[in-house]
């Protein structure tokens, strides 16, 4: 395998693990309130953090590009020039990964039983105790999965990296844009190893969400 | 699994090593990295790193922020619009070849080499770069209409290019493809269809003309390179048959460090001009 191949496919992993953990940070607090809280204007909040799933990348990537570019408002707000840079990658996967982390999230916050949150409370339970004793070893494995499925996609995501991030090797040439462009140089034996790389990672990593999910179903059937 | 993302963190801005960032039309494919290896046995120490696309792509990119030491473009027209942007080092603007496009067939096809060859009724689809951001795409449409193989439709009236400037042809109008503009009936005279299939960028049609058309109007720097030119025979027009592919490029605005400067003297010593010749491309005061 070339060198080239392991440099993208660390800059995946890299652009994975530090989006899809912002997704986990920034997304819990989210799920939670779309779980237990009411505010107005909620449905339009879930129909928009679901928009992503549905959204041609192209379209996706070019309105993160608009807003990120040299005359856009993020550049103009912060002073920071995001477009064809690591960072713009980072924020672009954690976008059109929400509605993956943030389903996930919310089905695990929904299957609990809020008998046992309102006991613990009653019992004179710190909130911050509640948490840790009785919220978090109970939803961790739907919080895991979720991460794992957006890390997932952000690893397989094409399009909207393209857009935003060109194609600069070590910086923004992800793996797929890497593929991408092994195809057009015409080394199709390469392209062929790389793929084959990717598609066990990919097979590893959805089975790994389905393991962690059947597990935890059997577990809380047990339990609950 | 805390471990890995430990690690990862750790190892998420690394240390910029001295190098040169370069961003070229995907004709140079082969003959950049060929350039590189000359100069960097030459500058052991500078790094090169290359990224290819079509011009007109990377021109729009390096507005929106790309960040670019040089720009090497299919034709002259891009540099000169980022230099009446300031966005180009005074005084780097330079000619470093012409581009020339050759016919590539499938050579299973057994077809002489030659615009003839089109008119085999097996060659169903033609793959040309895109008109509107790829300059070899414009130089192969103006390619066929000079052998009468196209056609200007006349409801839709469009400047003579071989008496106006490129930059008065209405490209990025061509919305609906070529043949929105031309009139591809010549062309299907006597065959059941004959349709545009449009490449990204130089070097992703040739790689759809291998796949799938087995016909495609591709740059001579690509066709000569073996992955090409052992499935393929193709025919080179005469340079004055299309519009000119007038090659340039340029030093991006303050990214006029040493190493930059000596890339960029390199591609106009006797030795880079060797390589860009060997690989095809006719170069300037020859």
């Amino acid at each position: 395998m070339e060198p080239g191949f392991w440099t993208a496919l660390l800059l995946s992993f890299k652009v994975a693990s530090l989006a899809s953990l912002l997704l986990l940070l920034l997304g819990v607090p989210v799920a939670w309130a779309l779980a237990f809280r009411r505010f107005p204007g909620k449905v339009l909040v879930e129909s928009l953090i679901l928009l992503p799933l549905v959204l041609p990348p192209t379209v996706l990537g070019f309105y993160l590009l608009v807003f990120l570019a040299p005359e856009g408002p993020f550049f103009r707000l912060t002073g920071l020039l995001w477009a064809f840079r690591f960072e713009g990658l980072v924020f672009a996967s954690l976008v059109f990964s929400l509605p993956f982390g943030l389903t996930a999230y919310r089905e695990a916050f929904l299957a609990l039983d809020p008998n046992l949150l309102e006991v613990a409370r009653t019992l004179g339970v710190s909130r911050v105790r509640v948490w840790t004793r009785v919220v978090l070893p109970l939803v961790w494995p739907g919080l895991l999965s979720g991460t794992l499925l957006a890390f997932a996609k952000i690893l397989g995501e094409f399009g909207v990296l393209l857009m935003v991030g060109g194609s600069i090797p070590g910086e923004t040439q992800v793996v797929s844009v890497y593929l991408y462009d092994l195809v057009q140089a015409l080394r199709f034996a390469e392209a062929a190893r790389a793929s084959l790389v990717l598609l066990s990672l990919s097979f590893l990593l959805v089975f790994l969400v389905r393991l962690l999910e059947r597990r935890w179903r059997a577990w809380r059937s047990t339990t609950g | 699994m805390w471990v890995i993302l430990t690690l990862v963190f750790l190892s998420l801005f690394p240390a910029q090593a001295q190098s040169v960032r370069v961003v070229a039309a995907s004709d140079l494919q082969y003959a950049l990295p060929e350039l590189v290896r000359a100069f960097t046995t030459q500058n052991p120490g500078v790094r090169v790193e290359l990224i290819f696309g079509s011009s007109g792509k990377l021109y729009t990119q390096l507005t929106q922020g790309l960040q670019a030491d040089l720009f090497f473009s299919a034709e002259d027209l891009y540099p000169r619009l980022l230099e009446e942007r300031g966005l180009v080092e005074p005084g780097t603007r330079g000619l470093y070849a012409l581009g020339r496009l050759a016919l590539w067939l499938d050579r299973r096809l057994g077809l002489q080499p030659g615009l003839e060859a089109l008119k085999d009724p097996r060659i169903t689809q033609l793959a040309i770069a895109n008109p509107v951001h790829a300059p070899y795409g414009r130089a192969a449409v103006t390619l066929l209409e000079r052998y009468g193989l196209l056609k200007r439709r006349e409801d839709t009236p469009i400047p003579d290019f071989t008496r106006l400037p490129w930059e008065a042809i209405p490209w990025e109008r061509l919305t609906g493809g070529v043949e929105a503009y031309w009139d591809a009936g010549p062309l299907r005279r006597g065959k059941p269809g004959f349709t545009f299939v449009y490449g990204e960028n130089i070097s992703q049609t040739a790689q759809m003309a291998l796949a799938s058309t087995r016909a495609g109007i591709l740059a001579l720097p690509l066709v000569v390179h073996e992955s090409l030119s052992r499935p393929g025979t193709y025919w080179v027009p005469p340079p004055e048959s299309h519009l000119p592919l007038r090659q340039s490029y340029v030093v991006l605005r303050g990214r006029a460090r040493p190493e930059v400067m000596a890339f960029h003297r390199f591609i106009g010593s006797p030795e880079g001009r060797a390589i860009l010749k060997r690989f095809g491309f006719l170069l300037p005061g020859e």
